[in-house]
Parts: structure tokens; sequence; C-alpha cells
């Protein structure tokens, strides 16, 4: 390495040096006289200095620098010199440096601004470049007004610089949460480290380094060695190891840098050139052994004779983007997409991607992340806060068009060069060259946690309790109680089918004088509860959309008060060739009217058939076997005809309803059975469970 | 348990004559009565017990027992006794009642709205059944059925300021602030010494934006109320003012609360969140930690400790503690769990 840019490093990180001294002191003889050496070494060194600070160009100015920071040591007040100090950092890596050097200068400006006369201009960057933007923006609109109007250049730049900094004003306004961690010695060295790129799976980390051991050691006019390639691989949750060169054959005695790798980290993209002017994307992959093979050029369709410099692939490895500055673009570096053609083999021509993401400035450093949508890059145009900033655009498959591409922001971005962003799988991480202060020298990898949204703490509540129940006092005091001469009816209903339970309705209704006792609704899991008096006999009868009705009877005797009588319903939904019954249509005894209030049951069929317009049923009659077969015949049909009638009359057309009478011939209980039942109420119960009204759905 | 939506037309119960205990059973339960109703309850509970000894199934007497424990804030006794009245008789409402009642005071509402269900199934209808109940189903979030029940107390009764707290309380639950208001509001009219009105005004005029308002009821309560509860105000005004993003001014309040009581969960969960948006995610930890050691329930110190850990880096922790708040309902720590950070 050249040992004028190792003695720069070292002693501009090895300086501390402020400028507390409100005074300037120029390189006077006649202020040095009691270091008269001293003096003869820094002035000499000035001049040293000032043959290539003349020159202008960045190499130039580096080697200035050089010079002038032996004569700052000597003198650091000296604010013609700091002038060029200033001016040569911004030129550097070490721009973070200039602002200092460049105040210390303009406070001995002439009032007339002529002994720096482009002072605004130079400490405007240096501003923007150390964050402060609305000084940057004050100073770069001063300089523009010492433009004429011929400086339309000069002008343009100026006016970008401005909407930098007001993009670097709005940018911090919001910043990004998260954390960007320098990734250490491990990985990091004194040296240009950057270009990372890694696996999806965030476990392997390829990048480029210009250190002392790269293979073949030579070096450019930079003074640092020519580009290697480094890896590091980590364990799950764990640190990075030990970067190492990655060595032939990937590594030449030429600049090898990366570029980019494929997702599951077993292809790898790397860039070879001799100059700045000229260099090829190139492909190795890593065998079954772990060792990475020759690297071969990807084809003339991507790689040509000026400058590719970036490429990304994607997930499938069938996409490429790549960065070249060959003619036809929209401006110096430009991104191009290329398909792999399978039956050629290769890849197939380059595109440009268009002016939605290229500018008339560079663009740089591509990485296409594996969600297949979202491509990030650099670029100087776009709204960015200076420099190269980090961009993202996602691919809208349909409309085959990219967004607007969105600047990631602050602190990610920063107003100097922000390039070679990668990001993992789980966009949990991303890594990227930066310089900052916490570095380790030159260039160095970072990586950047993203923290997502803000998590906003909870706030415990205060109890809400309003009332003074913990003083009410319980109830008096209780006497002896009555016996009370009640029974609990509780039960479930579910559909019959599936056995689900069901939040029917329900109504139960004493027998004898047809009065409600009760209308409930089943709770969630289907069951209900009522209390009833003891000694009677209940009708209960369940129904919900859908389906038709349940119908049972229960008779209670005195030995059921206090007990719990259980009865549960099944509902069906209406299906042709089906039947439920219905008990509880109530006829005087012989007789074909409806007794008083006897209807709840066919309230209940009215609502069906309201609800199933298409439903057509058969209403059978039957009766009980007292009185003639002929008898209870014809009874049994007026019975139904009754019934119908009752359904006409409240809105069903009678075309919907056909009637039937069985008398007493189809039983539920038969006479043999009721013969040799024992109390006359349960032979009551029989016969009442015979009086019953079929329903039957003949089509829906 | 769930709640049964019912219209009960209950028949008149024919009484057939009094349970049938030992008359000297019945002899010592009336002298017991006697003690009880002087107000001698600890004799009265020599007796009953005497009593039970005498007839093991004298619900009467347990239920007594029950009423003497509720009134002493014994509530996990008064349980008790009342269940063993309900082994021997089914059907009695009023111990329905007590059951429920003592369940409320122990914290289980579900238990608590069974079986004042229950008591209502039974016949019971004081207003004073309907008002635990509404409350019980305030408790569990059935909003819409408290105030059918509370409605049932205030027609009854239309004097008592708790009343309309409780459907205060369920329209707020409803999220019908306005309606809130006018309860709250005419409970103030009926009693204006509960501070617990102030603290329900100012919550609802907070979801009013009356912030005026708010902060009036607010320092009305705080001037009025002593220890806990005025603890309780002043956690009220520095939630009020860190929702609108003072975090000066709730840290004040919050510091205020603390100097009164440092051991509160509530005060100490309430600074760590102020700690955690100023990003003293040091001090937020260790005051999240002393709201735990002084209740390991509660969640959101769980929750917040969380987020302070994440930004320490400590994200092994963090995800422990969000886990531990996701597992006690905290519904956003699920989010965090399966984030990135819990989730590489």
């Amino acid at each position: 390495m050249n040992k004028k840019v190792i003695l720069l490093i070292c002693i501009v990180f090895g300086s501390i040096l402020s400028f507390s001294q409100d005074k300037d002191v120029p390189f006077a003889k006649d202020a040095f006289l009691d270091d008269k050496e001293g003096f003869s070494k820094a002035t000499k060194a000035i001049k040293m200095g000032d043959i290539h600070y003349m020159s202008g160009s960045d190499s130039d100015l580096a080697f200035a620098l050089t010079h002038y920071v032996v004569a700052d040591s000597f003198n650091h007040y000296s604010a013609d010199l700091s002038y060029k100090m200033g001016i040569c950092f911004l030129q550097s890596t070490q721009k973070f440096k200039a602002l200092e050097y460049l105040e210390f200068a303009d406070k001995f400006n002439t009032e007339d601004g002529m002994r720096f006369e482009d002072v605004d201009f130079y400490i405007a960057q240096a501003y923007q470049l150390d964050g402060n933007f609305e000084e940057a923006i004050k100073r770069f609109q001063s300089y523009k007004e010492t433009l004429g109007e011929k400086d339309k250049a000069q002008r343009y730049f100026i006016n970008k610089k401005i909407s930098e900094c007001r993009t670097g004003l709005e940018l911090n306004k919001n910043p990004q949460r998260v954390w960007i961690d320098n990734l250490g010695p491990e990985i990091n060295s004194k040296y240009p480290d950057f270009g990372p790129v890694i696996s999806a799976d965030n476990r392997v980390l390829f990048f480029t380094s210009r250190r002392p051991d790269s293979y073949g050691g030579e070096s450019d006019e930079t003074g640092f060695n020519y580009e290697d390639i480094y890896f590091s691989e980590r364990e799950y949750e764990g640190e990075w190891n030990e970067a190492k060169n990655i060595g032939p054959p990937v590594n030449t005695k030429s600049h090898d840098a990366t570029v980019g790798l494929a997702p599951d980290g077993k292809s790898l993209l790397t860039y070879h050139g001799v100059n700045r002017k000229d260099g090829n994307v190139l492909i190795t992959k890593q065998d079954d052994d772990g060792n990475w093979i020759q690297t071969k050029n990807i084809g003339d369709n991507i790689n040509t004779k000026h400058h590719e410099s970036a490429a990304t692939l994607s997930f499938d490895e069938k996409t490429l983007f790549f960065v070249s500055d060959k003619p036809g673009g929209y401006g110096a570096h430009d991104i191009y997409i290329a398909q792999w053609d399978d039956e050629k083999q290769e890849w197939g021509k380059a595109e440009n991607v268009g002016p939605t993401l290229n500018t008339e400035f560079e663009e740089k450093g591509v990485f296409f992340h594996p969600d297949n949508k979202t491509l990030y890059f650099s670029s100087e145009g776009h709204k960015t806060m200076g420099g190269l900033d980090i961009f993202k655009s996602e691919y809208n498959a349909e409309t085959g068009e990219w967004s607007e591409p969105e600047n990631i922001g602050a602190p990610i971005n920063t107003p100097d060069d922000d390039v070679y962003f990668v990001v993992s799988g789980n966009e949990r991480y991303a890594y990227y060259s930066s310089f900052r202060a916490d570095g380790y020298g030159e260039k160095d990898i970072y990586k950047i946690t993203f923290l997502g949204p803000k998590k906003d703490p909870l706030l415990a509540a205060v109890e809400m309790s309003n009332n003074n129940l913990n003083s009410t006092k319980a109830d008096e005091i209780v006497s002896i109680f009555d016996k009370k001469k009640i029974t609990i009816l509780t039960g479930t209903v579910v559909d019959g089918k599936t056995k689900e339970p069901l939040m029917a309705e329900i109504s139960i209704i004493d027998s004898k004088s047809n009065e409600k006792v009760g209308d409930l609704i089943a709770n969630e899991d289907g069951t209900f509860m009522i209390v009833v008096e003891t000694g009677r006999s209940y009708a209960i009868s369940s129904t919900l959309k859908g389906y038709t009705i349940a119908s049972k009877t229960v008779s209670t005797t005195k030995d059921d008060s206090g007990k719990e009588l259980t009865i549960n319903l099944e509902l069906f939904p209406p299906e042709t060739g089906k039947e439920f019954v219905l008990r509880n249509i109530y006829f005087g005894f012989d007789k074909s009217d409806l007794r008083h209030k006897s209807v709840e049951e066919l309230d209940k069929l009215v609502k069906i058939m309201k609800d199933n317009p298409g439903l057509r049923i058969q209403l059978a009659g039957h009766t009980d076997r007292r009185g003639s077969d002929g008898y209870n015949l014809i009874l049994s049909r007026k019975r139904a005809e009754v019934a119908k009638k009752y359904l006409v009359e409240h809105g069903i057309s009678a075309d919907r309803i056909e009637t039937k009478g069985y008398g007493e011939s189809d039983p539920e209980v038969d006479g043999a059975a009721i013969n040799n039942l024992k109390t006359k109420r349960e032979k009551e119960d029989a016969h009442q469970r015979n009086r019953r009204t079929i329903v039957k759905v003949i089509s829906q | 348990m769930k709640k049964i939506l019912l219209m009960v037309f209950l028949l008149p119960l024919l009484v057939i004559g009094q349970r049938n205990y030992p008359l000297a059973a019945k002899k010592i339960f009336k002298q017991a009565q006697e003690e009880h109703k002087k107000g001698k309850t600890q004799e009265a509970l020599t007796l009953y017990n005497s009593c039970i000894k005498a007839e093991p199934t004298f619900s009467e007497a347990y239920l007594n027992m029950a009423i003497i424990q509720y009134n002493n804030k014994e509530y996990t006794k008064s349980l008790t006794n009342s269940k063993k009245a309900l082994k021997y008789n089914k059907v009695q409402s009023s111990i329905y009642s007590q059951i429920g009642k003592s369940f409320f005071m122990t914290g289980d509402y579900d238990s608590s709205a069974y079986y004042l269900d229950r008591a209502i199934i039974f016949g019971a209808n004081s207003e004073n059944d309907f008002y635990y109940l509404a409350s019980a189903e305030n408790k569990r979030h059935n909003h819409e059925r408290a105030i059918s029940q509370i409605n049932k107390s205030i027609k009854s009764n239309t004097s008592n300021a708790d009343y309309y707290m409780v459907r205060g309380d369920a329209n707020f639950g409803l999220d019908d602030f306005e309606a809130a208001k006018v309860d709250y509001e005419k409970a103030l009219s009926l009693n204006q010494n509960n501070n617990s009105i102030y603290k329900s005004l100012a919550n609802v005029y907070i979801k009013l934006g009356n912030s005026e308002k708010a902060i009036e009821n607010i320092d009305i309560g705080i001037n009025n109320a002593q220890g806990d509860e005025k603890i309780n105000f002043l956690i009220l005004k520095g939630n009020y003012y860190h929702q609108i993003g003072d975090l000066e001014n709730a840290q004040k309040y919050f510091d205020e609360a603390f100097a009164l009581n440092n051991q509160s969960a509530i005060v100490l969960t309430n600074q760590a969140a102020v700690l955690i948006d100023k990003g003293e995610f040091e001090n937020a930890v260790e005051k999240c930690t002393q709201a735990i050691n002084v209740d390991p329930t509660q969640t959101e110190a769980y929750f917040n400790r969380g987020i302070a850990n994440e930004m320490l880096r400590k994200t092994d922790e963090a995800c422990s503690d969000w886990e531990e708040a996701f597992i006690m309902g905290a519904v956003k720590a699920e989010e965090y769990l399966n984030s990135p950070t819990c989730n590489e």
C-alpha cells in the first residue's frame, strides 16, 4: 500500500485537534522564530501539497492532503491551510472531517468574501454531509446568488443540492426505526470493506475488501490493494465468523468484487475488472464439496466493453438485474434486466428497465428481494438526500410496471453515498456499506435491524367499579321456607341429524287450560330450564328457522315437587317424505273445532310454511280409540280440515296443504299397551299421545 | 354459564306448608334468629351451627349463616354455606340469590350471573337481585343484558344512584357514550358524594372528546378522594395525558400517585409506559419488574417490559415477556411474538 495513504489514514484518525483558537495564524516566518526547522518543513509540505491541489482530481487532492496534514500538525490555525484541507477532505473518503476546517477558514473570510471566494459552496456541502440541512440550504442559496445567468450547469447543480437538503429534512422528520451496527472486527478492517451480499437465510456473507492479503498483492492509484472477495458464515442466532479470503480461482490478481449472490448462497456473481472503464460480471458456483469453481462470463448479452459492476438474481435464478454504463441508457450507469433462456442455456438480451427507475444520474448496487417483486438500488437521482441513496421499487406483474421508487429513509440513507444494500429473506435485516464515524477506517459493512413500527406501551386501566356493591348488605334473615309445589323442567334442543345444539324457541303450555306457561330461547349450548307448577301436564314445542317443529308432552305429579325433569327435543329440517308430529293441537272431545287458544303449534306451522314457500304438506289427523272406527275416521278428517282452514286463514295457499284422516287406525300407543297401564292418568296420557296431527312433507 | 333469555309467566305457586324439621332443631333455629335480629352475629352463628348438628338438612340455617358471613365480607365462607343450603333446597330463589351475590363478591362473574338467573327463574324479583345480575353481566361484557336487568331495578326505584351507574357502565361498554353520560349525570344528581361517578364521567368525557370536562371531573375526584381512590384518580389523569401525548404531565401525575403508594402495580406499570415513550428503557424495565413483583398478573407490565427489553437488545427476554403477556390475554403480544424479533 502507498505509504502516504497509510500515513494519511493514521494521522487523520490519530488527530484529535480541534479549532479552539479564535485567531488566524498564517505561515509567516516571523511567527515561528522559535522553530525555524519546523516552519521550513511545514512550508515545504504546503508547497508540495499545492502542486497536487492545483491539479484538482480526487487522487491529487488525496495526495495534497497528505502533505497538508504535515503542515497542519505544525500549525493548526492557518485559515488558508484549513480552507484547502477542507476542500480536500470533501473529496476524500473522510468527508465528515471537512466541516470543522471549512468553518474555521470561514471565520476569517474577508468582508467581500474574496479571500475564500467559494467557501459558501464548499461549506454548504460540508453542512449537508454533516446532516445540517438547514444551514446547508442557506449557504447553497447564498452561493447561488453569486452565480451569473450563464452558470447554468452550476445553478442546476446547486438547485439539486438544495433539493437534496430538503429531502434530508423531510426524511429525518420520520426516521426509520432501525439499529445500524458495524459488523465488527471479524468482518471490517481499516481498509475499504463493502459490497456485502447474503444468502436469503442470512447465514453466509460475501463482501469485497481491499486488504494487504489480496491475491496478487498489487495496488492501484488509490494506494489500496486490488479488490478481493471475502466470506463469512454464522450459525442461527450467532455472530459472524472471522472473514476469510475466498481464494482462487474466484479471486485473481485483478479486481474481484462481490456483485450478487443467489438466495441459496450457492451461486456467486462477481465483478472482474482491471480498470474502472471495463469490468464484467462473472458467475461461480459451489460444487458438492463446497469448493467454488472457476468463474465464467455470464455472456455477451450482459457483459460489454463498458462497465458492468453490479448484478442480482431472482429467487429462481431466471431473472438477472445488472448495472451498466453502456450507451443508450438514461445517464451514467443504468439498471438492466435479462431473462434466462432455458433452450439456449444463456442469458437473453438485456433491456433497460426504463425511466421509472433509471435517471440521468448514477444508478448502482441492485438487489432483487426473494419476494420476487421488490428491487433495491442506489441512485443519485430521484429524491436523495445526498450522494447515492438507497431506493426500493415494486414490480407489478399484472401491469408490467415498476412503482415510483421510494427512498428507504434515514438513518439508513445519509448525505454521503449509501450503496450495496441487501435484505435478508425475512426482511428483518439488511446489510450495506457506509462511511460512519464509528467505522474501522474506510467504508465498512453495517447490519441494519428493522424494528418495524413503534411498539406502543400499554397503560394499565383503573378499575371501573362504580357501584357500592361491596357495601351492600345481604338479604334479611330468612325463616323456615314453605314447601313449594314446583317442578323444574330442563332439557336440550339439538339438530336431529348433526346433534349440534340449537338456540331454538321453546313454548310451554298448560295442556288443560291452554295457558302459556313460558316462552324462552334455549342457550347457546341448546339447554333450557323453566319452573312449572307440579301436578299438571304441559305441552312443549320448539322450532327454529330452517327446521320443522319438535313437540312433546310432559305430565308432572306431586312426587315431582322440587325435582328436575328432563325433556330433550330434536329438530329436523323439512325434507320431502319426512314427518313431524304436532301433539298440542287440541280439539274438544268428540269435536272438530279447535280448542280455545290451542293454536300455538299451528302458528308455528304457519311460520314454517311462510319461511319455506315451496313446502307442500299433508296434515294427517289421528284420534284415540274411543268412539267407533267410522266415526273416528270422519272426525280425524274433519280435524285435519280444520287445521288446514286455520293455515289458509293465516295466509297459506290451500293448494299447498293436503289433508287425510286416519281415525284410530294408526295409534302411537296401541290398545293393548293402554290396557296394561295402571293409572287413569297414564291411560289418559296414552290417549293423548294417540290424538295427534302428523305433518308430512310432500315436496319442497 | 350462559345466559338465558327468558320470559316466564309463572302460575301462582301453591304452597303446601312448611318444611318438616325436628322440633328441637326448629327451637334452636328460632333462638338463632333472635340473636341474629339483635345483631349478635357470633352467638347467632353458634346457634345456627347447633341447629345444623340437630338437623343437617336445615337449609335455612345454612342460608342465615351465609348472610351473616356475607355482611362480614367473608364471601368465600358465605358461598360455602349458601351452597350447602342449596343442597337441601333446590327451589328457593333466595338461596340462588345468595350464591349469586357471593360469587359476585369473589369475582366469579360467570357463576354469579348463572345463579342470579336461576334465582329469577325461581321467583326472585327484587331490585337488588336485578342490580347484582346487571353488575355481573357488565363484568362479563354482556352489556345489553345488563341494561335489560338494571332497567327492572330502575323501574322499581328511580332514586338509586348506583342503578344509573350500572346502566351507565353498560352503555359505556356498548360505546354509547352519550347515553352513558346521561346515566352518570343522573347518578351524580342523586349522589354527589360518590367519587366513582366523577371517574366515570371523566372517562366518558374523554371518549366524547371533551377534555375540559374530563379534567374537571378528575380534579374533583382528586380533591375529594383519599387513599386508593385518590391514587386511582391520579392514574386516570396520567392516563389521559399519556393518551394525548403529553408525556410530561402523564409522568407528573403517575409520580404523584407513586408518592402516595409505591407498591401499586398499576402505577409502576404506567410509569414504565412513559419511560418507554421517553426512551429510558433501563428504568422502564426496572419499573415493570417492580410491578410484576407486586402483582404477577399485571399483564401490561410484562407487555411493556417486553418492549423495553427489545429496545435494550435483550431479545430473548423480550419474547419471554410477550409470551407471558399473551398468555394473560394481551392480544397485541401475539403479533410481536410472531414478528421477526422472536422468529429469526
